[in-house]
């Protein structure tokens, strides 16, 4: 009966943390994606939208993937560490996960940014008194 | 700064397939290549503004001239990889006859 409980609370633990980091990524990105498409609200949605879909089936699959045991639980300090170990597991996942979508959230607001700056990334070699001169 | 020009070497295979594949991108600072008059080595690039780069420095104005690679001339002229941006345009360019050859590419008037 252990291993029945066990599943069960690691399905509840896991999709609920799963679902509270895709809600955090997903109100939280948005100022980000909004910011990086130049104020598009339209496409910052659509890309912020994809981005968790991506998060769910990614977090969702290894959660699933992942909840068969072939240890034997007979107490309940066996099946409290399996519990442990699984949801430990699924967090760093999720941990992992969340960090490579703020970068990802940070690469497009930089390239935003590099598109928006208007400063050359080198000093001039020279200055010319006009193009004309320079050639 | 409202316009970039690329003095090329219109005599080098490579430089012509540069200048096609620039004209072909979008470009955040508008370019216009043009054959350099004199037999100069160096890419030049010369801003509306007056400004003037040479060379590697040349290399790196185009790039952030153009949209998609923006980005990765603001990362090659940070301190960390200036310097292996450079030695790598300074042989692309000290080569380029020998990879137009390589290649296959022949210069082309536009």
């Amino acid at each position: 009966m252990f291993v029945l409980y066990t599943y069960v609370a690691y399905l509840l633990i896991s999709v609920a943390v799963t679902i509270w980091v895709a809600r955090t990524l997903h109100q939280n990105g948005r100022a980000f994606l909004v910011d990086a498409f130049r104020g598009q609200d339209a496409l910052a949605d659509s890309v912020n939208h994809l981005l968790v879909v991506g998060f769910y089936l990614v977090n969702l699959g290894w959660i699933v993937m992942t909840l068969r045991t072939y240890q034997s639980l007979d107490t309940a300090r066996s099946a409290v560490e399996l519990l442990s170990d699984k949801v430990g597991t699924v967090l760093f996942v999720l941990g992992v996960m969340h960090f490579f979508n703020l970068f990802l959230f940070s690469r497009f607001r930089r390239r935003a940014l590099d598109r928006l700056s208007s400063v050359p990334p080198i000093l001039p070699t020279r200055l010319a008194p006009s193009p004309e001169a320079a050639r | 700064m409202t316009q970039l020009t690329v003095h090329y070497d219109a005599r080098c295979g490579l430089c012509c397939a540069a200048r096609d594949w620039i004209g072909r991108q979008r470009q955040l600072v508008p370019i216009v290549c043009v054959p350099k008059p004199d037999g100069r080595n160096d890419l030049v690039v010369t801003a509306d503004t007056g400004e003037v780069w040479e060379g590697d420095s040349a290399w790196l104005m185009v790039l952030w001239a153009l949209d998609e690679y923006r980005h990765w001339a603001n990362r090659l002229a940070s301190p960390a990889l200036l310097p292996t941006a450079r030695r790598m345009f300074a042989t692309l360019s000290h080569y380029r006859g020998e990879i137009s050859c390589r290649l296959g590419l022949v210069p082309q008037i536009e």
